[in-house]
């Protein structure tokens, strides 16, 4: 059972998280101004902010606590070309992140690889409005913009890759291949067989509704096009009908996760 | 959402300034949260300074009555006083300690200048990261700490000088940032100022 404090801990942790809403974020600064224990957690992650290279700093957070803009990036510090794309049968996924982990790591929130080389993995990496690109979490705010490296297989390397979220509702958020012309039908992508790690040069937006949203990555031999993947991901992704569109060859690699956008 | 720059002296800005047009406020808030923040700081600090602080821009937002106060003239100077009155406020019903006791508007306006908001988050976020560096950093990322978390490079700049890839920085960058969340964890409930 929680305390009071534990949910004046957590409404502290998701402020400085930039989580918290208008409500929460008034019931949480009157107790402050009132208990000890908890205000000195509030200083704390102040000293902890101020120490991250990442940390917001108290205008960015306060602006957005108070439901402003962020301020803008710093383009300069950009190396990633983004571009927005329009909005063609948005949908989104559960965002499955694959995380590149070096050998022998173990992975954030305690995911350990087995096998890494035999495995290929998709890295997602989030460009705030403010701050340094970062690994993608649990969630992300509807107007990130998502960049992707990818780590192929040493030992069978995939000749294809595709990425796109699903929301709840169905609707499908393409990253790669772009689609941006609803009379074309791209391809997934070609990819390279080396066993390093490539990043994908272009960082996406998408305008993106709360709530749910998986994102997948589909490592295959076989180009597949968007339409397909989409009637694929309408159909819950069933082996037996990949598998027919796969020529018979190996079925292609599908990752999946749940993420939560706010 | 664009924000709209401050112009007290033209009636239309100071119209939609009155309505609560949120573009325009938070104009306010980009061109004039500095003054709040030295307002406050001479007076509190850490949370309660924010606190102060959220709840100008809060009362600006939500209430007419407060907006309607503000006839033109110096906005930065009204906001001032607001900040000041409402830290002072702040101190007496939550019995905080005095940071700073100005006694006089001379001293007040002196202190404004030469203090530093939240000073002492600085200096404890430097001890924190300097006992981190010692006891808590790895030597395979203290590459990636020294030029991130001490240096403050871009990522770009850190990577480059390192020969690592954006990506393989940020990732270390992830990987420390979780470490120093679990280490100030451990450190801060000592006493540690």
């Amino acid at each position: 059972m929680t305390t009071l404090h534990d949910d004046i801990v957590a409404l502290v942790n998701k402020h400085f998280a930039g989580q918290l809403g208008a409500r929460a974020e008034q019931k949480m600064r009157a107790h402050i101004a009132t208990c000890d224990a908890c205000r000195r957690h509030y200083n704390d992650l102040l000293v902890v902010e101020a120490a991250d290279p990442q940390g917001r700093g108290t205008e960015a957070r306060l602006a957005r606590s108070l439901g402003f803009s962020p301020v803008a990036v710093d383009a300069a510090d950009s190396w990633w070309r983004a571009w927005i794309a329009p909005g063609v049968a948005l949908s989104l996924a559960a965002a499955a992140l694959l995380l590149l982990l070096p050998r022998g790591e173990v992975a954030e929130k305690g995911f350990a690889v087995r096998g890494a080389a035999e495995q290929a993995f998709v890295s997602a990496f989030v460009l705030p409005a403010t701050g340094a690109t970062a690994l993608l979490g649990d969630s992300l705010a509807s107007d990130e913009r998502l960049a992707f490296a990818y780590q192929n297989s040493s030992r069978a390397p995939w000749k294809f890759l595709a990425i796109f979220a699903q929301a709840d509702g169905g609707e499908i958020f393409w990253y790669y291949p772009a689609w941006t012309d609803a009379a074309q039908n791209p391809r997934s992508i070609a990819i390279t067989g080396s066993g390093s790690r490539t990043e994908l040069q272009e960082a996406i937006g998408h305008r993106l509704p709360g709530g749910r949203l998986t994102l997948f990555s589909v490592f295959s031999d076989t180009a597949f096009s968007v339409r397909q993947l989409e009637a694929f991901a309408a159909g819950g992704l069933q082996p037996g009908s990949i598998a027919a569109a796969s020529n018979n060859g190996r079925p292609p690699q599908i990752r999946r996760r749940a993420l939560r956008v706010d | 959402m664009t924000s709209v720059e401050p112009k007290p002296q033209d009636p239309l800005w100071l119209e939609r300034f009155h309505a609560g047009e949120r573009a325009v406020l938070e104009g306010c808030y980009r061109a004039h949260f500095t003054t709040v923040m030295m307002a406050t700081g001479a007076i509190l600090s850490g949370a309660d300074q924010e606190n102060v602080v959220h709840d100008v821009f809060v009362q600006l937002l939500a209430n007419p009555t407060s907006r309607a106060s503000f006839h033109g003239g110096s906005l930065s100077a009204w906001l001032r006083t607001i900040g000041r009155n409402r830290a002072i406020d702040y101190r007496r019903r939550h019995q905080r300690e005095t940071r700073v006791e100005p006694n006089t508007a001379a001293d007040l306006s002196d202190r404004m200048a030469s203090e530093v908001p939240q000073h002492h988050i600085q200096v404890d976020a430097q001890r924190l990261l300097a006992r981190f560096g010692k006891d808590g950093v790895p030597q395979k990322w203290s590459g990636v700490f020294k030029l991130r978390f001490i240096s403050g490079l871009s990522q770009r700049e850190a990577a480059k000088q390192l020969g690592i890839s954006r990506t393989t920085l940020a990732y270390r960058e992830a990987r420390l940032r979780h470490r120093l969340k679990a280490f100030a964890d451990h450190v801060l409930g000592e006493n540690y100022r």
